[in-house]
């Protein structure tokens, strides 16, 4: 707990289970941790951005080329037609191209966040900085591949013919209820995945059993089996990954009422992973 | 009356002993927080107490130095303090901004300059953009490093980057600062820039919690010493008390090490019957003739056994012998170890000017009257040996035979080195030619 006393001096108090308000305690500790930790945010992703272009040739250019190398081999793929399975009123290699960057954010962000603990442990023993700040600091690199990733897309659209939409620009924001759940899975895990080191492998796994039945890289028209469309249907991922998609490519989407219901569903996670994490937080250091 | 800027009332944290209790603790206690339900503040199975009921109170310039050997929860009172671990039982009342040179270097990217790096640890302590960049040239003065600033930190001597990593640490005001071993770091200049920094500090009215092994380090700078053993605040108060506190007792520690060591332990519960080993390599051994059954420390003041004497005060070391045949010439001799050095004091008969003809069969006690003993404070342990002039060769040896601890004396400090075994009493004046 901190507070300013009357002499303008801050005071910190450390006991147990001090961490004991509700949901939106936790919704309004977390803006307190991170509106005062900004500074720390900004630098640990000014860091590591500089670290991995040093010495490089190329230097910050690899932030645009390395992306924009990697769709590469999938226009290539394109062009000798081993991408044409079916027909869609998205082109396939576009519907993928783009099903699967939104769908990257989700296993980005759960990533980002849940392994920013234990990959900041030295800093969790030695300073003072909210952990929650250390557990999202990541989201930054989320956020600069999100950023990235709309230029590749927009490559990718023009080469392909397609015209993109307005709602490219809005691109970041249609990707943040995707963005929100796997941050607040990655809440959770970053500290019961401290706990119980096996927790995060095994719900990494679990999510790529979850893509499979959340048309990324298929169409949903071309599944069949009653009850694996009944599964897509109810699988909330399907609507974060299809609205995005469908809104850039054809400026108009259907379940539109659907993916504003789970993005507040994934505002709620949010405030819930807050709560777990501003719970166990504590007993996260001392098993680092 | 000032109000205090560290208040620690009562503070206990506990961990698991292995990896697996820490497991299922960590599960359990998580299922327990997330159910609203309390947690268990008692010690369950296969946990023990890091730190139990430690209370003191700081006031601004006060400076603690935290002592106690490996294990006896100095860091986790420090990383209490930090806001690393949260505390089981108890209450941390922190007031002003807290400083941690525990975290010098912290977030340091090999990759990036010193001046890069700098921005990035200062911002990691607390800083802001604004306040590292009013700083710059004070920390990159105080690091020493020049034009070295625009260097990969990669390529800077290990001497360079903890002394880039002290002065971002250092450089801000903190009103209480948290010190953890670090004192020790860069060449004799640099260390003493660095003590000079923090009682600088400390006279600005900033409380300094020091943690370290070095006696000396404690003393330059504390004036409260906080003595912690298994977790447990022994003492705390006056520094030089806390100190000679401390350093009696890790004497008394070596002393029990000593006597627990396999070899040592072989006691004459046979009173002699058995047979030694008729050569050297052994703790005990010898011809035959002769045999030092026990070694007994008494005060001289009372002729109570004792295991711990106080400084300079007199003592009697009495052994009894059971002699097996006649000894022509017998010589009985005495040396002490000290825990770094070996034979620092020898005490023989024939030099102390008492010889015997012979003695013959039976048993015999001796007593040894240390009247005017200047050893210093520490832990020494005894061997003895009894020889025959003229026969070149130990009728009996038996090393670490006893040992006994030196108290450190009421009236002073003897904390100059801790590896010195004598104490001189010294006249000394100084004039100015």
């Amino acid at each position: 707990m901190r507070y300013i006393d009357e002499d303008g001096i801050p005071v910190t108090i450390y006991q147990p289970n001090e961490r004991r308000g509700g949901l939106l305690w936790g919704l309004r500790q977390a803006s307190e941790d991170i509106a005062a930790s900004r500074h720390v945010i900004v630098r640990l992703f000014w860091r590591d951005f500089i670290a991995q272009f040093r010495q490089k040739i190329l230097g910050y250019l690899w932030a645009l080329l390395g992306p924009l190398l990697g769709i590469v081999s999938f226009l290539f793929l394109f062009f000798v037609g081993v991408l044409r399975p079916g027909e869609g009123e998205i082109p396939y290699v576009v519907y993928v191209l783009i099903g699967s960057t939104v769908w990257g954010c989700l296993p980005g962000a759960v990533g980002a966040v849940s392994s920013g603990l234990q990959g900041q442990a030295d800093l969790i023993l030695r300073t003072r900085i909210p952990k929650l700040a250390l557990a999202i600091s990541s989201l930054a690199g989320v956020s600069y591949s999100i950023l990235i990733s709309m230029i590749t897309m927009t490559v990718v659209l023009l080469v392909v013919g397609v015209a993109p939409t307005w709602w490219l620009l809005a691109y970041p924001l249609l990707v943040l209820p995707i963005v929100l759940l796997g941050t607040a899975f990655g809440l959770v895990l970053s500290v019961l995945g401290t706990i119980a080191r096996d927790l995060t492998p095994l719900f990494t796994q679990a999510l790529a059993l979850v893509m499979y039945v959340t048309p990324v890289i298929y169409l949903d028209s071309t599944i069949q089996n009653p009850v694996v469309k009944s599964i897509i249907a109810w699988n909330p991922v399907s609507y974060l990954v299809d609205v995005p998609r469908s809104l850039i490519c054809l400026g108009r989407a259907d379940n539109v009422v659907t993916y504003l219901w789970v993005s507040l569903g994934a505002v709620v996670l949010v405030t819930v992973g807050l709560r777990v994490f501003y719970l166990l937080e504590d007993l996260v250091a001392e098993r680092l | 009356m000032s109000k205090s800027n560290v208040q620690v009332d009562g503070v206990s944290k506990k961990f698991g002993l292995s990896l697996k209790s820490a497991l299922k603790y960590g599960l359990i206690d998580s299922m327990r927080r997330m159910t609203g339900r309390e947690m268990d503040h008692r010690l369950r199975a296969g946990e023990f107490w890091a730190l139990q009921d430690v209370t003191f109170s700081l006031e601004p310039g006060d400076a603690l130095g935290i002592m106690g050997v490996n294990g006896s929860g100095k860091t986790t009172l420090l990383r209490i303090l930090n806001g690393t671990y949260s505390p089981d039982g108890g209450r941390v009342t922190l007031r002003g901004r807290v400083g941690a040179l525990i975290a010098a270097g912290a977030g340091f990217s090999p990759m990036l300059s010193g001046r890069e790096n700098i921005y990035i640890s200062g911002t990691l302590l607390g800083m802001t953009p604004a306040e590292i960049k009013r700083k710059f040239d004070e920390i990159v003065a105080f690091s020493e490093l020049g034009e070295f600033i625009d260097m990969p930190v990669r390529n800077y001597s290990s001497g360079m980057g903890v002394r880039l990593g002290f002065a971002i640490a250092v450089i801000g005001s903190p009103e209480v600062l948290l010190v953890d071993e670090v004192l020790a770091v860069g060449d004799l200049a640099f260390q003493k820039k660095c003590f000079e920094r923090i009682l600088a500090l400390k006279a600005q009215g900033t409380t300094i919690l020091l943690v370290s092994h070095a006696i000396g380090a404690i003393w330059a700078v504390c004036n409260k010493g906080l003595f912690l053993s298994k977790g447990q605040p022994l003492l705390v108060g006056d520094v030089e008390e806390v100190c000679k506190a401390y350093e009696d007792q890790n004497s008394r520690n070596a002393c029990i090490a000593i006597e627990n060591e396999p070899q040592a332990a072989q006691t004459s519960e046979s009173e002699g019957k058995e047979s030694l080993p008729a050569e050297y390599g052994h703790a005990r051994g010898g011809s035959g003739d002769v045999q030092c059954l026990s070694i007994r420390i008494l005060s001289a003041a009372c002729d109570a056994e004792v295991t711990d004497v106080a400084f300079a005060e007199p003592f009697v070391l009495e052994y009894r012998y059971v002699v097996h045949r006649k000894i022509e010439n017998p010589i009985f001799r005495s040396s002490f170890d000290a825990v770094h050095y070996k034979f620092i004091v020898s005490i023989d008969s024939h030099e102390q000017g008492y010889d015997w003809e012979s003695i013959e069969p039976g048993e015999y006690v001796m007593r040894v009257t240390l009247k005017s003993q200047t050893l210093r404070p520490g832990m020494y342990s005894i061997n003895t040996s009894v020889v025959s002039r003229g026969i070149g060769v130990h009728l009996f040896y038996w090393l670490g035979a006893a040992s006994f601890v030196v108290r450190h004396p009421s009236d002073r400090f003897l904390y100059s080195n801790e590896s010195a075994v004598v104490f001189f009493p010294a006249q000394m004046d100084l004039s100015k030619r």
